[in-house]
């Protein structure tokens, strides 16, 4: 070997050489799962809660099944494998999704429970080589599940979004300001419905050193299912032109601080985007009152002028 | 008397003569008048009455100020008349002849001379001003000039009107001399020089959102009330406005504020988002009249450059995978396909001047949040694919594809921003993070710094703890040899120490333990069809022992079929691609003395992954 290896010509023909020796030899049969457990420490009654599980696996040249064993006797009745317990894997597909669904009866103990779900491979055509003790590859799910009996309010931002805006627009005297669309993807982490409280976004010049603008958001934003994570917008209004901004953004759970961060913006020229900006929703109150009074007044007239009428007919009626 | 001929030639040959031709001209004049009163009209001016004449000669009068002079437009220290400008004097007289006038400005009091049939002059000592055409009498007459740098104009300039006629016999000039007829009008006339520019310069260049300064050589020669202030106005063209001292359709630059004596300055503060390159910049000085400066340097250009800051990258704007955890997939592999974004400022812009990206690189590494990106810093020595995965090993090692969406998300030169997209692949071996395993405290997230078109590279932005997402466990397992072999046994035969072997490797991210079950064997066996219960021709799954060692048969764990074991195999956590983590377990078999069919007997034994404790990976 020595001698083999002694010239630089020769190193990396070595090197090749003892890699070769010394890798293991896989039979490519290999096979996972992920994550390996089926974990909620905040379900309620009467709640359901899904987890999916990939099974995956090396090579999926050929097809096998995967049979899947619930071994969790207090809570049997609660899981359900939405494929069923034999899911195929079919040839080439490297990953297969198991959803387990948790449905907590309305009254089930308030306490912990466990259990293991069991998942082996198993050739789709049963056959196996004879004469020999066959070994068949599989995965252990671990089941952690906490039922309480009081109401979490929580979720945690994932992602962060701000698209560019055109600039308000003008109307006669009244401004409609340009409608800044915040995403946030949202994962609910308590067991009730749940959306940002309210969203605020502090508008500094580009260089982030001279504050032009607070804004809020304006109207409801989605809510999220228990466990689910889904994207969410918050609508705010600004009146500021066209331009490039800093902002800092802070999002509330009802009066807490969740999540802030910082992120650019960009206000595009008015009509430069295919956007709707604010309608009436962004009126600030004093056009808010110019278009209401005005309107009410015209009500008022009407109704007066029918009860008017009304009265008049009553009249010649009755002589 | 005797004459000299020679001397006088012309005298003495008309000698007497003339004396006689004039008596005989003299008499017939005489009788021509007295004859036939010849030039009674002609030449009488008065005649008596035929008993007594007497002459007289009405003198010709100067014509005599209706209105007198004033400068038509002011032209005084606060609104003096520029240079290369027209001043004007009007003014009206009168003549009794009713003969047209002048109306002359000469610079000193001394009268000038009228002249027959022609205009006055302004006397030996003084300047002509100007000189009006002639200007019928009762009407109003103007007189102008065109000023000019040189003498005889100087800044301040006296001035003295006058009106004459052009008599033929005896022309006269009013000598009333006008100086105007009111504060604003009147005497002197003041000349505004040109303010003087000899150099123009900046002191670009300067970072977007910063200030630089224009400087100029600039003076102005005027003084009376006061020295001129000049103001310098810079210009993106060659568009300055003489008539309005402001910069055309091209636009400001800067301009100084306030105005000074001297060497005007103008300061200028950059947009925040520009591109960096050189910008045309022209500069003009103007004095507080409105009169520009002359020569080769107004209106120069003299461009200023905006300096190339390096991008930056919002920390917030880091999004991996979708803002989703990371699953991996592919046992032994690499998982690719998932997805980075984030977003990269720069004050230049997001596309430079010639249209391409202004940010055209970028320096990524993803990491397990605790290793920290001073040590994942990006750089080929960094690499760890348990931890570490930095742009700088390259793509054979960490295939990390990223484009900036420039077409699409850049909107112009006035946008600092553009979003970047990456994909890149995962190795199976990829730190976990989640609950429970190894490194559950910590997450991972990405550190990028981003590089311009002129190789500027920007700080590291690392993804803020909201943006961070977690690795799930992946437990995989493969095998080494996919069945077990006992070899010929004899019914009955007492078993020998545990030696057939299984080798189970990791391969995926976390340690494991394995769960054990194994079937009853028999020469009929399938998956769907277990051995039948029978002490002849099935044995039965507890006759299977196992084991992390070679020990003996009898000391080995039972085999169930219904009833899995963990063995505490402790595969530990892989750390390298290449080299798996591996588990032995020692098996052996004793059959039963009550089987009595011979043949190749067939079995079916399970391992299931199980993630061990956390402390057992490495």
């Amino acid at each position: 070997m020595k001698l083999f290896c002694a010239q630089w010509r020769q190193a990396f023909s070595c090197l090749l050489f003892l890699f070769i020796l010394f890798v293991p030899e896989l039979a490519s049969a290999s096979f996972g799962i992920t994550p390996p457990y089926v974990r909620n420490t905040s379900l309620t009654r009467n709640t359901t809660y899904e987890q999916q599980i990939l099974l995956v696996r090396g090579d999926p040249s050929i097809p096998l099944r995967a049979q899947i064993i619930v071994d969790a006797p207090e809570i049997a009745s609660w899981i359900e494998i939405v494929e069923g317990t034999s899911v195929p894997l079919p040839r080439g597909e490297q990953k297969v999704p198991m959803t387990v669904r948790v449905k907590v009866p309305s009254d089930a103990e308030f306490k912990d429970y466990e259990g293991i779900i069991r998942i082996r491979t198993v050739p789709d055509t049963d056959a196996v080589n004879a004469g020999a003790v066959n070994i068949s590859l599989g995965a252990q799910v671990k089941i952690d599940l906490s039922v309480i009996d009081r109401v979490i309010e929580d979720f945690r931002i994932r992602k962060v979004s701000l698209s560019d805006l055109n600039e308000g627009s003008k109307l006669a005297w009244l401004f409609f300001p340009g409608k800044i669309r915040f995403g946030m993807l949202l994962e609910n982490t308590g067991n009730v419905d749940i959306a940002p409280s309210r969203v605020e976004f502090k508008i500094y010049d580009f260089a982030g050193n001279v504050l032009l603008e607070e804004t809020r958001n304006l109207g409801k934003i989605t809510k999220v299912a228990p466990y689910a994570t889904e994207e969410v917008i918050a609508e705010l209004p600004t009146r500021l032109p066209e331009g490039n901004y800093f902002v800092r953004f802070s999002i509330f759970n009802g009066d807490e601080f969740k999540h802030g961060g910082e992120l650019n913006m960009s206000i595009l020229p008015y009509g430069t985007l295919e956007a709707a900006g604010f309608g009436f929703m962004g009126l600030s109150f004093m056009h808010k009152l110019s278009l209401l009074i005005p309107l009410f007044t015209l009500v008022i007239l009407v109704l007066y002028g029918l009860y008017n009428v009304r009265e008049r007919r009553r009249r010649t009626s009755r002589a | 008397m005797s004459y000299n001929v020679d001397n006088l030639p012309q005298f003495v040959n008309t000698a007497g003569k003339i004396t006689i031709l004039t008596a005989v001209v003299g008499l017939a004049v005489f009788v021509l008048a007295f004859l036939f009163n010849a030039g009674t009209n002609e030449l009488m001016k008065a005649e008596a009455t035929s008993t007594a004449s007497t002459t007289l000669t009405v003198l010709n009068t100067p014509p005599q100020w209706d209105i007198f002079a004033f400068e038509e437009t002011e032209s005084s220290t606060s609104s003096p008349t520029n240079s290369g400008r027209q001043i004007a004097w009007v003014g009206t007289a009168s003549d009794s002849n009713a003969q047209p006038y002048f109306l002359i400005v000469c610079s000193s009091s001394a009268t000038p001379t009228a002249r027959a049939n022609n205009t006055p002059y302004c006397n030996a000592t003084s300047s002509l001003w100007a000189v009006s055409a002639s200007t019928t009498s009762g009407t109003q007459a103007r007189a102008a000039t065109t000023t000019t740098e040189v003498a005889p104009y100087a800044e301040l300039n006296d001035w003295y009107a006058w009106v004459c006629d052009y008599d033929t016999v005896n022309p006269r000039c009013n000598n009333v001399a006008s100086q105007g007829i009111s504060a604003t009008n009147s005497s002197p006339f003041h000349v505004n020089r040109r303010p003087v520019f000899t150099d123009f310069y900046n002191n670009s260049p300067a970072n977007p959102g910063a200030s630089f300064t224009f400087f100029s050589t600039s003076s102005d020669p005027d003084s009376t009330g006061g020295d001129d202030v000049i103001r310098l106005h810079v210009c993106n063209e060659n568009d300055f406005s003489t008539t309005t001292s402001m910069c055309g359709a091209g636009g400001y630059i800067a301009s100084t504020s306030p105005a000074v004596t001297d060497d005007a300055t103008a300061v200028y503060t950059l947009p925040p988002v520009i591109q960096d390159q050189l910008y045309d910049a022209y500069g003009f000085i103007v004095d507080q009249h409105g009169h520009v400066a002359i020569g080769s340097i107004q209106g120069s250009n003299e461009p200023f450059e905006v300096a190339n800051v390096a991008p930056t990258v919002t920390a917030d704007s880091i999004n991996i995978n979708g803002g989703l955890d990371i699953s991996l997939t592919n046992p032994a592999g690499q998982t690719t396909g998932y997805a980075l974004e984030f977003v990269t400022s720069d004050a230049n812009s997001c596309i430079n001047y010639l249209s391409n990206p202004e940010v055209d690189d970028v320096i990524v590494s993803l990491l397990r949040s605790d290793i920290g990106s001073t040590t994942c810093n990006g750089t080929a020595g960094a690499y760890n694919p348990n931890n570490c995965y930095p742009s700088g090993v390259g793509t054979s090692t960490w295939n990390l594809s990223c484009v900036s969406a420039t077409s699409t998300t850049c909107g112009g030169a006035t946008d600092p921003t553009v979003e970047w997209n990456c994909t890149f692949p995962l190795w199976f071996l990829t730190d976990p993070t989640d609950a429970g395993s190894q490194f559950a405290t910590a997450s991972w997230t990405a550190s990028i710094a981003a590089i311009d078109d002129n190789n500027a590279t920007g700080s590291f932005a690392v993804g803020t703890s909201s943006t961070w997402i977690d690795v799930l466990t992946f437990p995989a397992l493969d095998l080494l040899t996919d069945e077990i072999t006992y070899g010929a046994l004899e019914p009955g035969q007492p078993a020998g120490p545990l030696v057939a072997t299984t080798t189970i490797a990791s391969v995926g991210n976390a340690g494991l333990d394995q769960d054990v079950e194994g079937e009853s064997m028999c020469t009929t066996f399938g998956i769907s069809t277990p051995c039948p219960v029978s002490a002849t021709s099935t044995v039965p799954d507890s006759s299977q022992r196992f084991s992390t060692s070679s020990v003996a048969y009898s000391s080995g764990l039972t085999l169930s079929s219904t009833t899995p074991f963990e063995l505490e195999i402790n595969v530990l956590k892989s750390t390298s691609t290449s080299l798996f983590a591996q588990g032995i377990t020692y098996w052996g078999i004793q059959v039963p003395g009550t089987v009595t069919l011979a043949g190749s007997y067939t079995g079916l034994n399970t391992f299931y992954a199980v993630v061990s404790e956390p402390d057992e990976w490495d």
